[in-house]
């Protein structure tokens, strides 16, 4: 019989038909991957200046940036270009922010536990794992030959990001967050770019200053004490672990916050629980702030407020979540701000 | 025929029929003489009355002309796509002011003591989003009324810190907080 052979031979077509595509599939994500890395790598190492144009919920603004990475440290400077001059100064110790409308300026430390996230390397495996990721084709962005990466989330729960890639230094040109409805939440791009050699030190204080601004400096917090983990959260989107966890004190806030960060990758939400006071009126509920989202209630006498760049459902199933750890003091009863 | 001055003093005694009422304040649009009569009138009632404390007010018409003229056009859009981009600015807005305002308590109690976070935010020579009623539960910040809650602001700042976005491409979060309009 010659039908038996024929069919085979069908399916062995049919296989390779699967399989071609399949293999530039894996090829398209890997090269994705490698841009990927490289813009991170980029980021951190180069000495570059450019100007950026960052849109987010109806307003614009212009900002210069200058980023060294001089004798492997890196010092980075942004300033706005348009109304009140606000400047933030970061180097791997500490952030400055400098806010003449306030006529004051903040300066934040790294805590011991983690460095500034000037110096965290991106997991890409991670974000491979989390987000399909494609190439889209070459554009220009700035004057510069930019290829596009796409950045899609398997679910509702985050965002997606389009970035735009410079083909020769590896920098990112432009970049726009999408929502689960396929809306621009926030964007960045580049107007104007240049990769240095070295940028000369002076470049990267800040100018600010010389304006009448009040220059304080906020004193070091010291080694925190260890602590008992109190909190845990029970209901966290697909991908998201826990990566970080701190008790620390926030101005305005409070002295003992327990903090926990959640990310997979890519998108990463705070959870903040502290002692709720009686008598206090904080925020509970939820709200939109632009790319991030909000969340707090109340649990036992506790408050739980979850921040984070990822849509408001997101930050809504974490806070639900939290719960005190079994064996703790923290009463599971009585829960309030749910309605 | 009554005159116009008759007809004036009898507007201002709230005496005139109001079709004559009527006809009467469409020509005080044009006739300044008749506007300045108007305002002495009412001037002359307040002193009968003692309503008038201190300085003599002088030309209340021409100074109510010249404060409308000060005052910002209103312009009200439909409840349309518009007005939810309007609200969507005025959270962007109101969010800068209450970063701001973290800013500044970030600075003047760099102990960290714990702090009645209403004081400082007082204090704050940088407007301040105004305090919106919590509603438990429900999206708040698509509606027109909402505001972001300055209350947030710590919470936000600290979370930056650690955004994994930040290794990506660091400047990101900073970007947010630098491009913040001032005020409104």
């Amino acid at each position: 019989m010659s039908v038996q052979p024929k069919s085979a031979r069908a399916a062995l077509w049919f296989c390779c038909a699967l399989l071609l595509p399949a293999a530039a599939q894996g090829d398209e994500v890997d090269e994705a991957r490698q841009w990927l890395d490289r813009m991170a790598t980029a980021a951190h190492t180069l000495d570059y200046e450019g100007t950026f144009v960052y849109q987010h919920s109806g307003q614009l603004q212009a900002v210069r940036l200058l980023h060294s990475a001089a004798d492997g440290v890196e010092r980075e400077r942004m300033v706005t270009l348009s109304g009140p001059s606000r400047e933030v100064v970061r180097d791997a110790g500490s952030v400055t922010c400098i806010i003449p409308d306030s006529n004051s300026m903040a300066v934040d430390h790294a805590g011991p536990e983690r460095p500034l996230p000037l110096a965290i390397a991106p997991n890409v495996d991670r974000i491979a794992g989390n987000y399909s990721l494609s190439l889209g084709g070459i554009d220009r962005v700035a004057d510069r030959e930019a290829i596009e990466l796409l950045v899609q989330p398997h679910d509702k729960l985050r965002y997606g990001l389009e970035l735009w890639v410079d083909t020769q230094s590896g920098l990112m040109l432009k970049s726009r967050l999408i929502d689960p409805s396929s809306e621009v939440v926030e964007q960045v791009l580049f107007t104007e770019l240049t990769v240095e050699d070295r940028l000369p030190p002076e470049r990267l204080k800040p100018q600010t200053s010389g304006r009448g601004l009040t220059w304080q400096t906020a004193s070091e917090d010291g080694q925190r004490p260890a602590y008992e983990a109190q909190w845990e959260a029970t209901q966290l989107p697909q991908g998201f672990t826990l990566d970080v966890r701190r008790r620390h004190n926030m101005p305005g806030v409070g002295p003992a916050v327990e903090h926990m960060v959640f990310s997979d990758g890519l998108a990463s939400v705070s959870a903040f629980i502290e002692p709720h006071r009686v008598g206090s009126n904080p925020f509970l509920g939820s709200t939109r702030m632009g790319a991030v989202n909000a969340y707090a209630r109340i649990v036992g006498d506790h408050r739980v407020t979850v921040v984070g760049e990822v849509p408001v459902a997101t930050v809504e199933l974490i806070g639900r979540g939290i719960r005190p750890l079994l064996g703790n003091h923290a009463p599971a009863q009585g829960e309030g701000g749910e309605k | 025929m009554a005159t116009d001055e008759e007809r004036l003093s009898a507007l201002v005694d709230g005496e005139l029929d109001p079709w004559d009422a009527g006809r009467l304040i469409s020509r005080l649009h044009d006739a300044p003489e008749l506007r300045a009569q108007w305002g002495r009138y009412h001037l002359m009632g307040d002193v009968l009355r003692k309503n008038v404390t201190g300085g003599v007010p002088v030309d209340l018409a021409a100074r109510v002309s010249a404060a409308l003229e000060q005052e910002p056009t209103v312009l009200a859009p439909p409840r349309s796509r518009r007005a939810h981009e309007l609200g969507k600015r005025a959270i962007g807005f109101a969010l800068a002011a209450s970063v701001s305002a973290v800013a500044i308590l970030a600075i003047q109690h760099p102990g960290g003591e714990e702090l009645p976070l209403v004081t400082p935010l007082a204090e704050a020579p940088a407007p301040v989003a105004p305090v919106v009623p919590f509603r438990v539960g429900t999206v708040v910040a698509d509606s027109e009324e909402s505001r972001p809650d300055p209350r947030l602001g710590p919470y936000i700042v600290n979370h930056n810190e650690y955004s994994a976005a930040s290794g990506m491409h660091g400047m990101i979060p900073y970007a947010r907080l630098v491009s913040q309009e001032s005020g409104r």
